[in-house]
C-alpha cells in the first residue's frame, strides 16, 4: 500500500507515514499534538515570524546570487517572474530590484503560512515550503541586484484621478489618517529600511490585486496591519489610480 | 599666596550666579528626596525587534491580537499602544474620562513620542524599553495622538486618534462589544 501511494504522489507531505506509526506510535501522538497547535497559530499569531534584528539583516545581505540564480530556474521561479525578475504576466509581481529584506520576509511568511489566504499565494506557500532560510536569502540577493522592473503604461484611469495618486504619495490625507506612501516606499517608490518594498514600475494589476488583499484583509503579513488601515481608508479609484503611478515610476538613474 | 584683583562688578556677578546655582540645585535636590519626582517610574529594557512575537516583550504583550483598550475585573483600564513608522497602533482607540488609565506604550523601530492635547499625556517612547504613563483624562472629546519626537520623514504624518467618552458611554459600548476590544476588532475581523 505505502509503495502505491509512494509513486502516486511525490510530495512527502502527501504521504501518510503508516511504517513509521506502526513501528512507533509517538509519530502518531506528535501528530494528534501538532495538529490544534498548528490551527492556534494561523489565527492568533503575530502578522510575521520575521525580526530584523542585527543579525537577520545580515544574514541575508550574505547569501549567495549565484546560488540564487539555479534555484530561480530549478524551482520553476523565472517562469512567472521572469530570468532576470521581470515578470512575465501582469498578475505576478516584477521581483528586479527589489528591496532583499522585503523578498526574504515575503518567502519566509509564505513559508510560515503567513501570506496564505490569498489566492495568488497558493502556488507561493507550497514552493516556499520546501525552502530553507538559506535559499530564501540566495534568491533574495539574485533579485535584488538587477535594475527595477521598467513597468509598463496601463491606462486605468483619467489624468484628474492620477493628479489624486499624486496628492496621496506626496502628502497622504490627514483626514482619513494615511500617511503619503513615499515616507516608506521612498521619493522615487525604490523602497526603505529595513523591509520597505520598492513599488517603482510595478505591475499594475499586482499593485492593484495587493492592494485589495490588504483591503479585504486576506492578506495580513503587514506587521501591525500598517498596510490594512492604510488600504482600508483608501477607496478602489484610489487604489486603482495609484497602482497606475506606481507602474509609470522610473526609479532616478 | 598672592592677591588675585577681581574686579568688584565681577565679584558682584560670580556671588550673583553662584546664589543662582546654589537656587536651582536646591530645587533640584528638594524635588527629588522630598516630592519624590523621578525619572520614568519603571525601567523594563525589551527588544523591540521582536516586539510582535509571542516569545517577545512580556510573553507577546504588544503582539497584535493584544493591542488596544482592556479593562480587567476590577475596572483597570490599561491601554496597550505600539509607535512604528509612521502612526500608532491601535490607530482609534475609546477611553472613559475621569478614569485612571495605565498606557504601556512601546516603539517598533526609533525613537517616539505620545502627546494628547488638552490632557498631561506626554511621554518619549524609547525603542528598547516600555513606556508606562499612568494618566486620567478631564476632557471629553476627539483627538489626535501626536508624534513628539522626530522620528523620520513622515514624523508629521504620525496619525492615531482617541476618543475620550464619558464613563456611562464607555461602559454600554464596552458591554455591547461583550467585553472585546473595540479597538482592535477591525483587525480581527477582517481576517476571517
Amino acid at each position: 500500500m505505502t509503495n502505491q501511494t509512494d509513486s502516486m504522489n511525490a510530495h512527502s507531505l502527501m504521504r501518510f507515514p503508516a511504517k513509521q506509526v506502526a513501528r512507533n506510535p509517538w509519530w502518531l501522538l506528535m501528530l494528534l499534538l501538532w495538529l490544534p497547535v498548528s490551527m492556534l497559530h494561523a489565527d492568533d499569531g503575530p502578522s510575521s515570524n520575521i525580526a530584523w534584528d542585527a543579525a537577520q539583516v545580515k544574514f541575508v545581505k550574505s547569501g549567495d546570487p549565484a546560488r540564487g540564480q539555479k534555484l530561480n530556474q530549478e524551482l520553476t521561479c523565472a517562469m512567472c517572474h521572469g530570468e532576470k525578475g521581470v515578470s512575465e504576466g501582469r498578475n505576478w509581481p516584477d521581483l528586479a530590484g527589489q528591496n532583499p529584506n522585503y523578498l526574504f520576509k515575503q518567502l519566509l511568511d509564505y513559508h510560515d503560512h503567513k501570506r496564505a489566504d490569498t489566492e495568488a499565494a497558493k502556488v507561493m506557500v507550497e514552493l516556499a515550503g520546501r525552502l530553507t532560510q538559506q535559499d530564501m536569502a540566495d534568491l533574495a540577493m539574485y533579485y535584488a541586484q538587477f535594475p527595477l522592473p521598467p513597468g509598463e503604461d496601463p491606462r486605468f484611469v483619467d489624468e484628474a484621478a492620477e493628479q489624486t495618486a499624486e496628492k496621496l504619495v506626496q502628502f497622504g490625507d490627514g483626514q482619513r489618517m494615511i500617511p503619503p506612501c513615499f515616507a516608506c516606499h521612498g521619493t522615487h517608490g525604490e523602497g526603505n529600511t529595513v523591509d520597505m518594498p520598492a513599488l517603482a514600475g510595478q505591475q499594475a494589476v499586482y499593485f492593484r490585486n495587493t492592494m485589495r488583499d490588504f483591503k479585504s484583509g486576506r492578506r495580513h503579513n503587514d506587521i501591525y496591519g500598517r498596510m490594512r488601515y492604510m488600504s482600508k481608508a483608501l477607496t478602489l479609484e484610489e487604489i486603482d489610480a495609484l497602482a497606475q503611478y506606481y507602474a509609470k515610476m522610473r526609479p532616478p538613474e | 599666596m598672592a592677591e588675585i584683583h577681581i574686579d568688584p562688578l565681577e565679584k558682584k556677578w560670580i556671588y550673583f550666579i553662584a546664589f543662582f546655582l546654589l537656587i536651582s540645585w536646591g530645587t533640584i535636590l528638594y524635588y527629588t528626596f522630598g516630592k519624590g519626582v523621578r525619572p520614568p517610574s519603571n525601567v523594563e529594557v525589551i527588544d523591540s525587534a521582536r516586539l510582535h512575537l509571542p516569545d517577545g516583550v512580556g510573553g507577546g504583550e504588544f503582539m497584535e491580537k493584544n493591542l488596544g483598550v482592556h479593562v480587567d475585573n476590577n475596572d483597570h483600564i490599561k491601554v496597550i499602544m505600539v509607535a512604528a513608522r509612521y502612526g500608532f497602533y491601535p490607530q482609534h482607540f475609546t477611553v472613559p474620562v475621569d478614569t485612571p488609565i495605565t498606557f504601556r506604550l512601546a516603539s517598533f523601530d526609533v525613537l517616539h513620542g505620545v502627546h494628547i492635547p488638552e490632557s498631561n499625556m506626554n511621554t518619549m517612547i524609547v525603542p528598547g524599553y516600555v513606556s508606562e504613563v499612568h494618566t486620567q483624562f478631564t476632557k471629553t472629546g476627539q483627538f489626535p495622538l501626536i508624534c513628539n519626537e522626530y522620528c523620520g520623514r513622515s514624523h508629521a504624518y504620525m496619525y492615531g486618534m482617541i476618543d475620550i467618552v464619558p464613563k456611562a458611554q464607555f461602559k454600554a459600548e464596552q458591554s455591547a462589544h461583550a467585553g472585546s476590544m473595540a479597538s482592535n476588532k477591525d483587525t480581527q475581523e477582517q481576517r476571517t
